[in-house]
């Protein structure tokens, strides 16, 4: 009699388990369906033939890629690469939101082809991924106590001479103020490394705890709105600015190997900016533009 | 004062991360029977010793057991492409990738390291037979199959199950990995609604509250399994037998 029992029970989770698996195949079949048919090699394109290319994004940080409360993929990053493929009807453009580190494994494998994660180049990525033109160019401002009344604008590094700083290792704002030290070994900023969350920087130097960082500038006000900061931002000048980042601009990226899609992206990244939609979509996010024109 | 931990939002956007639930559960319910059949066939043949066969179980359960689960599901979701990528390149072919839903890797990958654990839980179980009652059911007539069924499998099943709940709620969390496979689950989705409202530390409070719900319900599952399941230390008596024995005592 328990040995029956038993057996319904088991027949039963694994029925349920069954289910549960062909749910999963079928709503993945129907989901995917429109994918597979116009789904093929990128290498193998012809002109007649839409191609589908993937882009994958990590979802943050806001407001360049996130999702919104209604489960839409939103952002500057992911509105302008949208702009951008309108204007390339011979693409069909899937975007992926994965894991960060997955972005770049999947350009690697050509799983993506595309990363759209406000990318800001170096050499090591220059060596392994194509980068399209700028798309976007960063601010950054210095952050410090609400209470603080000593300066209203920073024109040199040497404002700060004797104060401490905070930052992580190994970010261009903190090799920018590590390189200013070594230029004037008499006038010394306190550098003071952490792996802390930059919620948890933002608030030492409210605390008085640390005088200052240096962050960019629509990451810190999308901060602010949130956690309602008592710190002031004080803007840097052309020459601080380019000691932080000679290159303040971010890309998209292209897996190698993909150089007329990359062509084809700074083609129409070229017309979208022209035209205003870039300044558009920049508005709408930040409330002022950040498009890199050139000059 | 700055407004640094929202208690309020770690308990409002738990529906919203729960939505995702089914996901999970897939992924660990096909996981779980992959790594349960697959599982079982690698116990069997190395305890039956196959040759080649045993030797390269044991390889494949030292590699699985032995590699963090992460690393596993690059390998399968990025590792496969890149293989393709040759394949196509050296015959001339024109496999495409992306026309498998990428939640077949996460389920592969998972399903596979469970395998590796599930077998040697299994492995254990079988070995903790009693050879004597075998032998007994042998010298009683049953068939092999009536012994697997009636002996073998119910008592193996009594030393298995803990650790087979065990190795279930690992998987339970292991499944929180899946996003590297570009998978929304429910660890993907408190990470995505961080990265919406900047709160991570909430999204994470959230989750751990959801997960050890959900692991403290599987606890739960187990142990009424696992009573179903007992054999009882001694054949179950007669209740007339048992009421003449409480007797004898009171007197």
């Amino acid at each position: 009699m328990r040995k029956n029992k038993v057996i319904k029970l088991v027949s039963l989770f694994t029925a349920l388990s069954l289910l549960a698996a062909m749910l999963t195949a079928c709503g993945q079949n129907s989901g995917d369906s429109d994918v597979n048919n116009s789904g093929s090699d990128i290498a193998a394109e012809s002109d007649t033939e839409e191609v589908t290319v993937y882009a994958a994004t990590g979802g943050s940080p806001k407001p360049f890629t996130y999702v919104d409360e209604s489960d839409n993929l939103v952002g500057h990053n992911i509105e302008l690469i949208e702009a951008v493929f309108e204007r390339l009807p011979q693409y069909h453009l899937e975007i992926e939101i994965t894991d960060f580190s997955s972005i770049f494994a999947g350009l690697d494998s050509d799983r993506y082809q595309i990363g759209v994660n406000n990318f800001a180049m170096n050499e090591e990525r220059k060596e392994k991924y194509l980068f399209s033109d700028a798309m976007f160019e960063n601010r950054y401002v210095a952050i410090v106590a609400g209470d603080s009344t000593e300066f209203d604008s920073i024109e040199s590094l040497s404002q700060f001479d004797g104060k401490s700083y905070v930052g992580n290792a190994g970010v261009n704002v903190t090799t920018a103020v590590e390189n200013y030290n070594e230029e004037n070994p008499d006038n010394q900023i306190v550098i003071n490394y952490t792996e802390a969350d930059l919620v948890i920087q933002l608030q030492d130097v409210e605390a008085g705890k640390y005088d200052f960082l240096l962050m960019d500038k629509p990451m810190y006000e999308y901060y602010n709105a949130e956690y309602n900061f008592n710190l002031k931002e004080l803007d840097l000048s052309d020459d601080v600015s380019s000691s932080v980042m000679a290159e303040p601009y971010s890309f998209f990226i292209v897996s190698k190997g993909n150089e007329e899609l990359l062509e084809n992206i700074n083609k129409a990244l070229a017309e979208v900016i022209a035209d205003g939609t870039s300044k558009e979509i920049n508005e709408k996010y930040f409330e002022d533009d950040y498009t890199p024109y050139s000059e | 004062m700055a407004n640094l931990f929202d208690l309020k939002l770690v308990f409002t956007q738990i529906p919203k991360i729960v939505s995702y639930l089914p996901v999970t559960l897939q992924l660990t319910a096909v996981a779980m029977l992959i790594g349960w059949i697959f599982g079982f066939l690698l116990a069997m043949v190395k305890k039956k010793k196959i040759p080649v066969l045993s030797q390269l179980a044991a390889v494949f359960v030292s590699v699985m057991r032995g590699t963090p689960i992460i690393v596993q599901l690059y390998l399968s979701y990025f590792g496969i492409p890149i293989l393709l990528k040759y394949i196509n390149f050296y015959r001339g072919t024109n496999f495409n990738i992306n026309t498998v839903p990428p939640i077949v890797f996460a389920m592969i990958a998972l399903g596979l390291n469970q395998s590796a654990f599930d077998s040697e839980i299994i492995r254990a179980a079988l070995g903790s037979v009693d050879k004597g009652q075998i032998e007994a059911a042998k010298s009683l007539g049953m068939t092999r199959l009536q012994i697997l069924r009636r002996v073998t499998f119910p008592e193996a099943m009594v030393v298995a199950l803990p650790s087979l709940g065990n190795s279930l709620i690992s998987l339970i969390k292991g499944t929180s990995l899946a996003f590297t496979c570009s998978v929304v689950e429910m660890a993907a989705e408190a990470k995505i609604m961080g990265g919406n409202s900047y709160r991570y530390f909430e999204a994470y409070c959230s989750l751990a509250i959801i997960y050890w719900v959900l692991t403290f319900l599987i606890e739960k599952i187990f142990t009424y399994l696992e009573k179903k399941f007992s054999v009882p230390e001694k054949a179950p008596r007669s209740l007339a037998a048992a009421a003449l024995e409480s007797e004898e005592v009171t007197v």
